[in-house]
């Protein structure tokens, strides 16, 4: 049950990104995703294994979920939002994605103590929510930081 | 997280590596522009720390990284050794010129260069195989890792390719 939520989901995520008109290009997506990766990575090893601030069921199903939560779900949906991001001009509509964007992750971990793949100990939704709004955030701060440097390579 | 356990010869091993590679990183003339660099470290941080947090960590836990199975600062300054190899893999890629006849080769020549350094790194006890794991495993990751690198390279030169004029 777990797998086929979290499969089914990583599926749906990876075709709406593939779907979307991107106006980033491949290496530009690629270097967002790897910093949400690399985040995604080390935060959940950290309040999961260093502080036990969360608990993972240790049966092989839900523990694959967790993976494909962090290393594929939750990086490619930071990614959409920064591509929906950056395609509208208009502030309203910015603001109504990255709500969106925050609100969409923050049910995906609702979902996941629901099937008991991960159960909050003493971690909280209002604290995952946090964590959700600094990811999106560091999401738009990469794209930010590898235009500069396109632009340094193209000014020399 | 602490910095690591006891200062010796891993932790050793690790700074001079590290001071070794960046250095040539630096040094090497450059080949490569500046967003393709930054991207292909960062693609080494990122495989570095997807397989060890996957297998190396949580239930499977095949190998311990340092002294302790929990995560050191010295175990950060391993995985900062990873950048250096993907950059230096796409650098030679293209030095070398690497196409469709040499790519085999190419690929199999790294493999050969990682687990030599994998067995130098059990040697010097920054990595410590548990769990039944072994370096056969270790031949399967690396192979895929490098073969995945090597083609997304492809991809993207064939794609900026096509955006020129």
């Amino acid at each position: 049950m777990e797998i086929a939520v979290f499969f089914f989901l990583s599926w749906l995520a990876i075709s709406l990104f593939t779907a979307i008109n991107k106006d980033l290009s491949i290496v530009t997506n690629t270097f967002i995703f790897l910093i949400i990766l690399i985040v995604s990575i080390n935060f959940s090893w950290i309040i999961n294994d260093e502080l036990n601030l969360i608990t993972l069921r240790e049966e092989w199903t839900p523990y694959t979920a967790y993976l494909l939560n962090r290393s594929i779900l939750i990086p490619i949906l930071v990614l959409l939002q920064v591509n929906l991001f950056i395609k509208t001009h208009s502030y309203i509509k910015k603001g109504i994605i990255l709500v969106s964007s925050i609100i969409i992750l923050l049910m995906i971990s609702f979902i996941s103590t629901q099937l008991n793949i991960i159960e909050f100990k003493e971690w909280s939704l209002w604290l995952e929510a946090i964590y959700l709004i600094c990811l999106n955030l560091i999401g738009l701060i990469s794209y930010t930081l590898f235009n500069k440097i396109k632009g340094v390579q193209e000014s020399k | 997280m602490m910095l690591w356990e006891s200062f010796d010869k891993n932790e050793i091993y690790t700074l001079i590596l590290l001071l070794g590679g960046y250095a040539a990183v630096f040094i090497s003339p450059k080949k490569l522009p500046l967003p393709i660099t930054v991207l292909f470290l960062t693609w080494g941080l990122a495989t570095a720390m997807l397989v060890d947090f996957t297998i190396g960590g949580g239930m499977m836990d095949f190998y311990k990284i340092n002294d302790a199975n929990g995560y050191e600062f010295a175990d950060f300054l391993t995985y900062l050794q990873f950048p250096i190899f993907s950059y230096f893999f796409i650098y030679f890629y293209e030095v070398l010129n690497i196409n469709k006849k040499r790519f085999i080769f190419y690929v199999i020549g790294w493999v050969i260069i990682s687990l030599s350094m994998e067995k130098l790194s059990v040697f010097m006890g920054v990595i410590h195989y548990q769990h039944g794991y072994n370096m056969y495993f270790s031949l399967l990751v690396i192979l895929s890792v490098q073969t995945t690198l090597a083609l997304y390279y492809e991809l993207i030169k064939k794609k900026m390719i096509n955006r020129m004029p």
